[in-house]
């Protein structure tokens, strides 16, 4: 009796260890997908992403001696106050244009992660509230951001003018340079930038003077737009897996992803409800919305895009001002863009694509990495500004752990030319040469 | 072992009631959601310790000192324009949680005792201001709000307690449990002596009261308490009839729920988010055209709900997909096949399964003749089931008509 009590527990206890076994050390087995999950596929897969939207307020946009001049422009620091802070030094290439800080620091130290700049010519808004509507209007902020690059327009203006080079290459892209000579017009330094000496030299000068001086830094701002342009993320793993399953080759793809991504791509698409955000080939929608993200410490909720869209339409470089080169002027972004209870605490989606060597992430690099932010969003918790739009989401550590595994399928080489990913060569003449692409 | 239950369960409502907090000054609980009122400007009010107790809300007492973040969600538009300054004061006023702003306007050196100011700044949305307490005590923390419009402006002051929050209800507990044990002893004849002492000085007092006995007679049978030396928690509730145990659970409840209607937490978060929040609701819509996307019209002569309109939608984007602003043109007859002119038209709509709204805030910007209507700034940011409900209003009729998409 007591023997068979023994070995009936016995069974019980291996029955149960096995199935745990099972349940925690099973092999993840290559997802079959359903017609609706090849649909959403197609639309995260790269060969999908249009070409590269117009940017009408920008003329220079698509010239290839704009890209050139703003690809030196955007490796130069000279632009900066103390000529030690290029675009460069906080977007680093080799870093895919991030800088790996928590929160970006040049002169000063920034509010916010340093965003990459790697596909934003899709995006209608920049910043990751949104208080830019256009590149090169982004472009123009950290120049004369005094925690940034802390330049100012005249200087700017006298560097394009001083360096012969520059000179060649603004000239024959937005016409002559204003007569930058008489020292009593135009000081050495003038910007309006609130509180400083510089604002007071600004406003002392000529109004025209300004409107002049004004122009040739919209101008920076729009060759260097021109080069972040070219600045498109390239065919990863996950997108040739998405080739090889359209094809119908099953075994090809297996060979791509294994089981583990391929079950962290369908998370990513189903349960953990990511690509409700994180849509289309570049996987943001480029949308704003509060997930809940816990302020750094000593730092108040980051209000987000209350406060970006604010700063959007009082822009003195928005798309309505005379500053856009677009006649039409439709604006439609700008011009519907909501705010509201909706829009408090929220930010703009990231990219998905690279996200290798780009940690911290968060706006203020509050997540270490991808692993805390699977817990972030398996559990969200309640915002404490505005409305956390995102629900908890009943993931395993295992599931957390593929979709971790899915999101490095994603990273991949960009599609631009090695030369642009690097500081230019300074024996190469900026005008007379061939484009590049 | 009913009856233990039901004191135990009665002592557990008590045990929670650290809860219990009376609004004082400006801040007030309504329903579970902290207030406070500036004037008749309301916000929703929360404390948070972010290094402490991370996402945790508190109303207006914090346990602890450290980071303090202030937070208020604005409930009346009035706040979006006001100008508003926050500041904290220790609390001189030696009134504890019982001083008003008359006895802080009394205070002659304001700053003297400011332990922390921001100055008036008009924030849409919301208002949060973050300051570390090192040391624990009474403070005050006062509001003020000058409106948009250049009226007087308003003040709210609360006192709180920033590192101890009291007993809270403890010490009635300890009395409760204290009177029982001496109704014990007394019943169990071991107080006879001090009993009958205070009998003699007092036995008049039981004349007078003897009609209180009368009335509230029948209630003895059911509270019979065995005498017994084991102690009350064994024996006491050994005869409780029914009646009496449903007059314990009755009680119990009650206390349950004023400490959960009274909860100095929000104990059901949800509901507050739910309560802070607008957005556009597109419910209840008998007339719905349910199209697949991608088709140039949309939909086709649509009846309105009431049904004094029919509605074409076009739009320019064709297939219809997500993360791209396009226009719509939008036709509206009448139910006799009439085309509308003059008709103002309103644009809303959202996930209904996720709880938002549109993207943008689309327009109706030009009249286009004969009915048509130019519908600027559309954009979807999701895949999913959307549904964008545009209101038609002319001096005749007020309609509205929803259209499903699926993206």
């Amino acid at each position: 009796m007591a023997r068979a009590v023994f070995a009936i527990a016995a069974i019980g206890l291996a029955v149960t260890l096995a199935g745990a076994a099972w349940f925690f050390l099973r092999p993840a087995v290559q997802p079959v997908w359903t017609d609706h999950e090849l649909d959403m596929m197609e639309s995260l897969w790269i060969a999908n992403l249009p070409p590269l939207p117009p940017d009408p307020s920008n003329a220079v946009a698509d010239d290839p001696l704009a890209a050139r001049f703003g690809h030196r422009l955007f490796f130069d620091p000279r632009l900066s106050g103390n000529g030690e802070f290029a675009c460069s030094s906080c977007h680093q290439p080799e870093r895919r244009f991030t800088d790996g800080r928590l929160t970006g620091a040049a002169l000063g130290d920034s509010e916010r992660n340093t965003p990459s700049i790697v596909g934003t010519a899709y995006s209608p808004w920049l910043y990751w509230d949104g208080r830019k509507d256009s590149q090169w209007s982004q472009a123009l902020s950290p120049l004369e951001d005094p925690n940034e690059q802390g330049g100012n327009r005249v200087a700017l203006a006298r560097l394009v003018d001083g360096d012969p080079e520059y000179r060649r290459a603004y000239t024959e892209l937005f016409g002559i340079l204003p007569d930058l000579s008489d020292a009593d017009r135009v000081p050495a330094a003038a910007g309006p930038i609130p509180g400083t000496f510089l604002e007071t030299a600004w406003n002392a000068m000529d109004p025209a003077d300004r409107e002049a001086i004004t122009r040739v830094f919209v101008n920076i701002g729009k060759a260097i737009a021109a080069y972040e342009r070219l600045l498109v993320p390239g065919p990863s793993r996950f997108d040739r897996y998405i080739e090889a399953i359209s094809r119908g080759d099953a075994l090809q793809a297996g060979a791509i992803l294994n089981a583990d991504e391929a079950t962290g791509l369908r998370l990513f698409m189903g349960k953990a409800r990511c690509i409700e955000c994180h849509n289309g080939p570049l996987l943001t929608n480029n949308e704003f919305h509060n997930t809940g993200i816990m302020s750094a410490a000593g730092k108040i909720p980051d209000r987000g895009r209350i406060d970006g869209i604010r700063q959007a339409r009082d822009d003195p470089f928005n798309c309505l001002t005379d500053f856009s080169d677009d006649p039409l002027k439709d604006c439609a972004e700008l011009r519907f863009a909501r705010t509201g209870a909706e829009v408090v605490g929220a930010l703009r989606t990231p990219s998905l694509r690279n996200l290798q060597g780009t940690a911290p992430y968060s706006h203020q690099g509050q997540t270490p990495s991808l692993e805390r932010m699977m817990l972030h969003y398996d559990r969200a918790p309640l915002s404490m500004i505005g409305h956390n739009e995102a629900k908890p989401l009943g993931l395993s550590r295992r599931e957390r752990a593929q979709l971790e595994a899915f999101l490095a399928t994603l990273d991949a080489p960009l599609v631009t030319a090695p030369q642009w990913l690097s500081p230019p060569a300074e024996s190469v003449a900026l005008t007379g040469n061939p484009p590049t692409r | 072992m009913r009856m233990r239950l039901a004191i135990c369960s009665l002592l557990l409502c008590l045990a929670n009631g650290d809860r219990i907090a009376f609004g004082h000054g400006g801040v007030v609980l309504e329903e579970d959601l902290c207030i406070i009122n500036i004037g008749y400007l309301q916000a929703h009010f929360k404390i948070y310790l972010p290094q402490e107790r991370q996402r945790q809300e508190f109303c207006e007492d914090i346990p602890s000192t450290g980071e303090s973040l202030f937070v208020m969600e604005y409930l009346h538009p009035g706040l979006d324009e006001a100008a508003i300054d926050f500041r904290v004061i220790r609390n001189v006023t030696g009134l504890g949680r019982f001083a008003m702003w008359e006895d802080v306007a009394g205070i002659a050196d304001l700053d003297e005792v400011t332990v922390f100011y921001h100055a008036p700044a008009i924030v849409p949305g919301v208002y949060s201001v973050i300051h570390r307490f090192d040391e624990p005590g009474e403070f005050i923390g006062i509001v003020t709000a000058a409106p948009g419009d250049g009226g007087a402006p308003y003040t709210a002051v609360f006192p709180f307690e920033v590192g101890f929050t009291g007993f809270g209800v403890w010490p009635l507990i300890l009395i409760a449990i204290a009177v029982l044990q001496l109704h014990l002893w007394y019943s169990g004849g071991r107080l006879q002596r001090p009993f009958g002492w205070l009998r003699g000085r007092f036995g008049w007092l039981r004349g007078r009261f003897g009609w209180l006995q009368s009335r509230l007679g029948w209630l003895r049978p059911h509270f019979g308490w065995s005498h017994s030396r084991l102690g009350w928690l064994g024996r006491w509730p050994g005869r409780l009839s029914p009646r009496g145990f449903g007059a314990v659970a009755v009680l119990g409840c009650a206390f349950w729920f004023a400490s959960v209607t009274q909860g100095n937490q929000a104990t059901d978060p949800s509901e507050t988010e739910s309560r802070t929040r607008t957005r556009a609701d597109p419910s209840e819509t008998e007339s719905r055209g349910t199209s697949r996307a991608g088709l140039f019209e949309i939909v086709s002569r649509l009846p309105s709900r009431a049904g004094h309109f029919q509605v074409t939608v076009a739009p320019d984007l064709e297939p219809l997909a997500i993360n791209t602003i396009h226009r719509w043109v939008v036709d509206v007859l009448t139910a006799e096949g009439t085309p509308v002119p003059s008709a103002e038209i309103t644009i809303r709509g959202g996930m209904p399964a996720h709880d938002h709204g549109l993207p943008t805030r689309p327009e109706a910007t030009r009249y286009l003749g004969e009915g048509r209507y130019l519908i600027e700034g559309m954009r979807f940011h999701m895949a999913g089931s959307w549904e964008v409900i545009l209101g038609i209003e002319t001096d005749a009729h007020s309609d509205e008509v929803a259209i499903s998409l699926e993206l």
